[in-house]
């Protein structure tokens, strides 16, 4: 039995050993990436200044300066998750959500209108301020918008499409925040199976192209840190994934 | 002619500093390590200082305790340009502020533009 317990114990920390060295090399490649990703957002600067004078070339030069910096900002956001893991309680401050969702929809409108998506915000009803990490929400709600804008546009070839970041009050007393739209096959049971896929398989979410996968796990292990993982939920008709927001019983008295 | 001293390890993203700081009519100095760039402040006397944080050798906070125990150098302006976030930094960005750096930025955030126009309010006289 103690032989049985010993090696089993020593599984356990050659396990844990592994996924530290995993992520301490994630974490690495997450910096080494961020670097050409900068040189060309940089680069793209230095030349709309002296070359761009084709319209034409000056939108391909914005489409490249926004695909790099969608890709910073999900490294930046992996960063986040990173830490949100190593501490033990978020600092967490009195945040109006309907707030964050209009600042994640102004930040996401050009890069979402390269994929002919509309980003609308809806807030059903008024809603208390919830207490949150504040740059986590923006970041989770940043990387599950632009994966879902992704994930939207190559499900179906409509001219256009929408994407809602919404928030209601659910019936267990707490705020569902998330992003809805038409992708289909976003359950929790997907959602489960993902998180148990993450770094095993190239496309651990059927529904999601690949690519667009990362963005929705980061955003869980954001939303898991400050309260709890991502899950499925529906607003207005539309299909998504939302977070739980506890409604502080201090706020209601702000 | 205002001199400006840019530290920063990435000789790509230094030629791309460059580009964009020498257009407001500023002389530009690039070094890549904290040890040539201390003996470049003693010898150019630069006007302001734009710092990487990650850099090799030695890291951008040691070079900017070095820095300001020189007596000449307490009220140099130095702009952080870092590949690292305030956020990530955690304590050691209240380091940096009793250090006395003027202004921070992220590069994944910033646009050379911003930095550019940060860079020149810091350089304009003062009105007496």
């Amino acid at each position: 039995m103690a032989y049985r317990g010993f090696v089993r114990r020593q599984a356990i920390d050659g396990n844990s050993e592994q996924l530290a060295q995993q992520r301490a090399l994630l974490a690495a490649l997450s910096d080494d990436l961020a670097l050409p990703l900068i040189q060309i957002k940089t680069a793209l600067e230095v030349l709309e200044h002296e070359h761009f004078n084709e319209p034409s070339t000056r939108e391909q030069g914005a489409s490249m300066a926004l695909s790099a910096s969608s890709g910073l900002q999900l490294i930046e956001a992996y960063h986040l998750a990173l830490q949100a893991q190593d501490e033990q309680t978020l600092p967490l401050v009195p945040v109006s959500m309907a707030g964050v969702l209009q600042d994640v929809a102004h930040q996401l409108t050009p890069y979402a209108k390269q994929y002919d998506t509309e980003l609308q915000v809806d807030v059903m009803g008024k809603l208390r301020p919830v207490l949150a990490h504040r740059p986590s929400l923006i970041a989770a709600l940043q990387c599950l918008s632009a994966s879902m804008i992704r994930a939207q546009a190559a499900q179906t070839r409509q001219k256009t499409h929408r994407l809602l970041l919404g928030a209601h009050r659910s019936p267990d007393n707490s705020i569902a925040a998330g992003v809805f739209s038409t992708v289909d096959g976003l359950s929790d049971r997907t959602l489960r199976t993902a998180r148990s896929l993450a770094g095993r398989a190239r496309q651990p979410l059927p529904a999601i192209p690949a690519g667009a996968a990362s963005g929705i796990l980061i955003a869980d292990m954001l939303c898991a840190a400050m309260w709890q993982p991502l899950r499925s939920a529906a607003h207005r008709n539309l299909h998504g994934l939302a977070t739980a927001v506890p409604i502080s019983k201090q706020l209601q008295f702000v | 002619m205002a001199r400006i001293l840019l530290i920063e390890s990435d000789k790509i993203l230094a030629g791309n500093l460059k580009s964009v700081l020498k257009k407001s009519g500023r002389r530009i100095d690039w070094q890549v390590n904290p040890q040539t760039a201390m003996d470049s402040i003693d010898r150019q006397k630069p006007d302001l200082v734009i710092l990487d944080l990650l850099l090799a050798g030695r890291g951008g906070v040691e070079f900017l305790y070095e820095l300001r125990s020189y007596p000449d150098w307490q009220n140099l302006p130095i702009v952080v340009f870092s590949s690292v976030s305030d956020r990530e930094l955690g304590r050691s960005a209240k380091n940096l502020q009793q250090l006395g750096i003027t202004a921070f930025y992220h590069k994944s955030d910033t646009s050379l533009a911003e930095l550019a126009r940060s860079v020149e309010q810091i350089l304009q006289p003062t009105p007496a």
